[in-house]
């Protein structure tokens, strides 16, 4: 299947709907940095090392899920700062990974709602949901699409 | 293959026999490498049958048996009640040892033979994960309609190859018609057997099958000049039928022969080689249509999304025209016409009944009858079939649109004096009318001018509107005329809504990879189904739904379809949120909507008052 051409650089326009994304993604990255930041403040991690032991025979411990959880939102801040320059920049890749992203986002939202008796569902995690679900109709507009050369005119790539 | 102008435009004397013409420009016939059944006589076919009734009630007799059955017989009239069917039977039921016996003596057929097909990419992987599902629906399907079994296609391959080694011509039934000053050459095939589904993946199969190929000539300076030619086809009607002889890019012609590549298995005739894709609907109730037809509205104008249907299964009708040549010298013509006795008097099918609702697997009636014995209106109305009942001969467009340019001048002209004196008429009238104003005993003799300038008003607006439209018209209608005086003929595609036209080639990243994963994935999916329904059953909607993301994110991998299908999937996940969030924070939505149309109407009565 043919890439759909992209829209020389100087003729992109940036449509509203990608200020909307980019304040979005601005703000999970800022969401994010706070869960770093907090974590790193709260086990002092530069005076104590890593907290040990991160693995029993059960499996990860307490202090073992807290870290992971906070390595695994280092990596989606890295990703999501290299995915802002790219969006500024209208860059294809970046469109596709922030898709990828929010979908990932919002399968793992959805399935923890409808099983939520494993672990509260808290408003933060509805906040996160009506973000990523912001995120996704403004991604898939049209005039985005074409913009990052999802979408052709001429063809409906989507198929 | 030649199409030089000379071998194209081959013209015939006026004054030709209408053998002679029907030979002149007899099709040329590339069928698919694979194909099992070519065009034969039907008497050969009819001695093989034997003739069937079905009764409104639902039974089934036989009026004549197999071995006493020939065309005298077959015409002899049968009295029946209303909603009797009169029907051929080729192949009669088969034993389950004759079913095996008859599908073994077909692979061993075509393996003597070397007649083999490829499908290549096939169509389930050129479809796509949901399609396969709709398709897998549409198998299942079967099972509740009527349809023919592969032992009967076998065993009719197998007649079919016994009565060719003993009698091998290639027959076409052709008719001349003359109608609206054009000559219609028209050219009726007949198969024994349409094994598309069977042989070639299709949609259908079914006893016996007709199709059709016309030419279409005109007389100019007593020689007659083919214009068009027209074939029928899957889902295509009217004007999409035909191409015009000079448009060498859709009509292949050699040496003034139209070349028709026939699709395997399905007979339908393509006027250029390759692959085409049908889509079949799956039959769905009706208000499960209403309501897919909803969600496609809302999928496409509300959320901005390609058009997408999941329930429509492709198929393909390959016309490769890589196999068997049937062409002049090949051909075993017989001349018919509305006396042919086998022809109007048989209003039957020429093949099982199967009893399938939606008729796909029940044969076909013959050239001149529809399957519920109307007339067929490719037999008496060939024009009008194939659109061309609008459409004169060249050498009477010219004489005609010179006309309909003289008509309208003479009304423009017309009109040129008419609407001056109306609009003085009218100017006088409403003088007339504002002398009576201030005068209140006027009042009844007012109100009845008032109406009558009115009335006037509105006639001569009408005029004007005539008078400008024509203005246009004739502009329209002189531009072509001074294209037809100068021998400028015209787009000649401008008549085709839609073109059928072979899919490309299809390449997909990993083909292997993806052919197997069609061939597999459905059953792999229900093994993963049926693996978390016995291990984790907690967890069965999630694990139904992470199984069916898995499987079309993986499809759309093998497919390069990757980032269309992750943006489907956000958007139903997306949507899926939405619910989930009105659900819990409806009123907070309803009090954002409203205070956002209340901010909006603000700010834009704001705007006004300040402009």
């Amino acid at each position: 299947m043919a890439k759909p051409k992209k829209i020389p650089r100087k003729n992109r326009k940036r449509p509203i709907a990608v200020t909307i994304i980019v304040l979005l993604a601005i703000g999970e990255i800022l969401l994010r940095l706070y869960w770093v930041a907090h974590y790193i403040l709260q086990t002092e991690i530069w005076l104590n090392g890593l907290p040990w032991p991160l693995w029993e025979a059960q499996g990860p411990t307490e202090a073992g899920m807290e870290f992971a959880a906070a390595a695994f939102r280092l990596l989606w801040l890295l990703v999501a700062i290299a995915v802002l320059i790219g969006l500024l920049r209208m860059r294809r890749w970046s469109w596709v990974v922030l898709v990828f992203w929010v979908s990932v986002s919002l399968s793992i939202g959805i399935v923890h709602y409808f099983y939520r008796s494993l672990s509260a569902f808290n408003p933060s995690d509805y906040a996160v949901m009506a973000a990523d679900m912001v995120l996704v109709f403004a991604l898939n507009q049209s005039d985005v699409q074409r913009i990052y050369g999802i979408r052709r005119d001429d063809v409906e790539h989507l198929g | 293959m030649s199409n030089t102008s000379d071998d194209r435009f081959v013209t015939m004397p006026a004054s030709a026999s209408d053998a002679d013409l029907l030979r002149r420009f007899e099709p040329i016939c590339h069928l698919t490498k694979g194909e099992q059944f070519y065009p034969m006589d039907v008497e050969s076919y009819v001695r093989e049958c034997s003739l069937w009734e079905h009764t409104p009630e639902g039974g089934e007799a036989v009026l004549v048996r197999q071995g006493e059955l020939s065309l005298e017989e077959l015409v002899k009239p049968r009295p029946a009640p209303f909603r009797t069917v009169h029907f051929l039977r080729f192949i009669e039921t088969l034993s389950l040892t004759e079913a095996a016996q008859a599908l073994a003596a077909q692979a061993r057929l075509r393996y003597r033979l070397r007649n083999f097909f490829h499908a290549g990419l096939g169509r389930l992987a050129r479809g796509g994960f949901l399609p396969r599902l709709a398709d897998a629906a549409f198998s299942l399907s079967f099972l509740l309609r009527g349809k023919v079994s592969a032992a009967t296609a076998a065993t009719a391959e197998l007649a079919y190859n016994r009565m060719r080694r003993s009698e091998k011509r290639n027959v076409y039934y052709a008719r001349l018609v003359r109608q609206n000053g054009w000559v219609i050459l028209q050219y009726w095939l007949f198969y024994c057997y349409n094994s598309w589904r069977s042989g070639f993946h299709g949609v259908n199969d079914h006893e016996s099958d007709w199709e059709t190929v016309a030419v279409y000539l005109y007389e100019k300076d007593g020689l007659l000049h083919p214009e068009w030619a027209a074939y029928a086809s899957h889902d295509y009607k009217g004007d999409d039928l035909r191409r015009r002889w000079d448009d060498a890019d859709e009509l292949t012609v050699e040496d003034g022969h139209p070349v028709v590549y026939v699709g395997a298995g399905s007979h339908a005739a393509y006027f250029r080689p390759g692959e085409y894709q049908a889509e079949v609907n799956l039959p769905l109730p009706s208000w499960l249509t209403g309501v897919v037809r909803a969600w496609n509205r809302f999928w496409t104008e509300v959320l901005d999304q390609p058009p997408a249907n999941p329930f429509r299964i492709p198929f393909v009708d390959y016309a490769r025209g890589d196999g068997l040549r049937i062409g002049p010298g090949d051909w075993s013509p017989e001349f018919v016409d509305e006396s042919t006795p086998w022809l109007s008097q048989y209003r039957g099918l020429w093949g099982l009944y199967a009893r399938d609702p939606i008729s796909g697997e029940n044969a076909p009636a013959g050239p001149m009858y529809n399957r519920d014995g109307t007339p067929r209106a490719a037999w008496y109305d060939p024009l009008g079939f194939v659109g061309l009942d609008k459409v004169p001969p060249p050498p009477q467009a010219l004489k005609l649109l010179e006309a309909e340019c003289a008509q309208i001048t003479a009304r423009q002209n017309e009109l040129g004096k008419l609407i001056p004196d109306k609009n003085n008429k009218l100017q006088a009238l409403g003088v007339k009318l504002r002398g009576m104003e201030e005068s209140p005993h006027l009042a009844k003799q007012y109100a009845a001018l008032e109406k009558q300038i009115n009335s006037l008003a509105e006639e001569v607006k009408g005029l004007r509107r005539e008078h400008s439209e024509n203005s246009a018209l004739l502009q329209g209608l002189a531009y072509r005329l001074d294209g037809l005086r100068s021998g400028l003929t015209g787009d000649p595609r401008s008549h085709i809504r839609h073109l059928a036209a072979p899919v490309e080639t299809v390449e997909a990243r990993f083909s292997n990879a993806a052919e197997t994963w069609a061939a597999i994935s459905l059953s792999l999916m229900l093994f993963a189904i049926a693996g978390l329904v016995f291990f984790v059953p907690n967890y069965l909607w999630a694990g139904l739904a992470v199984i069916f993301v898995l499987f079309v994110v993986l499809e759309s991998i093998l497919r390069g379809a990757f980032v269309p299908t992750v943006a489907r999937i956000s958007v139903v996940l997306a949507l899926l949120a939405a619910f989930i969030l009105f659900f819990h924070f409806w009123k907070y939505v309803i009090v954002g909507v409203l205070v956002a149309m209340g901010v909006y109407l603000l700010f834009e009565r704001l705007r006004e008052l300040t402009s």
